[in-house]
């Protein structure tokens, strides 16, 4: 099948990346860096993601397209950690067996700055800089980012997330 | 115990289907998947919020989007739907001969990474750009547009962006769909 630049290559054989990448993944990290712009509303306790910038170190990229796609979704699901998502302990909690997305609020594309949010990849170290894993790395930093923004935003500090509308208002009570 | 059940007759993906009969209460995701093997909308939530099970709707005022987990499948009788299987073009044996332009954006974006909210994304993203040629919408209100039409569906590994990203390029490169 063959549909515009995208041609069906039928699979003859398996060739697995070269083993010495797969230390790689663990023994050179990769890190990333990320800026958060927010507003808090004083009056409801809602924090709007307004923008984010991040700036990541990765080795060699393999599939620059992937790479993108993934510091996107980390960085939504590190939005939805520090803001939406909760998992409270106890009887109540998930392990009642009740819980769906009407109750573990994951992000939405209006939760994450969709359309303004930038990110840069620094070069590799050389020309055999090796491919870094990235992966969950990428959801780290905006949690902290976002605290930290809503501490700047109010001048109230919160040790645990998710930061909700409720915590915000009766800090600020 | 029996199911009371009743015959459903519907136009699904351009072909009339039915009567077959059906469960009074069965929502149209089971009858897509059970009895009619189009397994292509998926279920998550089951509870209407993660839009992973939309299909597109042909009514009077156009197409539009319409969840298929908690929409009964006797409301669709006599109405036409479109699934997911039916965007591509496909040839006299079955075979896809051509994506239909949202899913081939999507493919050249990079959009999706599992793949399993994609079919509710062709879904509105499709909607949306069939109800802009009868209504084009203003350039500075594109992105408000697609956030509009596409905020509700749930992602868990793409952060939308290339989602989105692939829905206004292809907005933009398609004549007559953004005025200004």
């Amino acid at each position: 099948m063959t549909d515009g630049k995208f041609h069906f290559v039928e699979r003859r054989q398996v060739v697995y990346p070269p083993v010495d990448r797969l230390n790689a993944a663990v023994t050179n990290y990769s890190g990333m860096a990320t800026l958060a712009e927010i507003a808090v509303d004083t009056a409801t306790g809602k924090v709007d993601v307004l923008s984010h910038h991040s700036i990541l170190e990765c080795g060699s990229q393999v599939v620059p397209q992937l790479v993108s796609g993934q510091i996107q979704g980390g960085l939504a699901m590190g939005i939805g950690h520090a803001l939406l998502e909760s998992l409270p302990l106890y009887e109540d909690g998930p392990g009642d067996g009740t819980w769906n997305w009407n109750r573990y609020r994951l992000p939405h594309a209006a939760d994450v700055a969709v359309w303004n949010q930038t990110a840069e990849i620094l070069p590799p170290l050389s020309d055999t800089d090796p491919p870094k894993g990235i992966a969950e790395v990428v959801m780290i930093a905006v949690v902290p980012a976002i605290a930290n923004a809503v501490t700047h935003a109010i001048g109230k500090r919160f040790y645990a997330t998710p930061i909700t509308a409720e915590q915000i208002l009766e800090a600020l009570a | 115990m029996t199911m009371r059940s009743s015959p459903l007759s519907l136009s699904v993906n351009g072909k009339p289907v039915g009567p077959i009969n059906v469960p009074d209460d069965m929502m149209l995701l089971d009858v897509l998947h059970e009895y009619l093997g189009l397994t292509g909308s998926r279920v998550s939530c089951g509870q209407g919020i993660c839009h992973a099970c939309a299909v597109i709707i042909d009514g009077p005022d156009g197409p539009r989007e319409i969840r298929s987990c908690i929409t009964g499948a006797h409301f669709f009788a006599g109405k036409a739907i479109r699934t997911v299987e039916g965007h591509a073009e496909r040839d006299a044996q079955g075979n896809v001969v051509r994506l239909s332009p949202v899913q081939q954006a999507f493919i050249e974006h990079f959009a999706f990474q599992c793949g399993y909210c994609t079919p509710g994304f062709v879904t509105a993203a499709t909607v949306l750009v069939e109800r802009l040629k009868t209504s084009p919408v203003a350039r500075p209100d594109l992105e408000a547009a697609i956030t509009k039409a596409l905020g509700q569906h749930i992602c868990r590994c793409t952060g939308y962006v290339r989602y989105f990203e692939a829905v206004r390029d292809l907005i933009l490169a398609t004549p007559g769909l953004v005025r200004g």
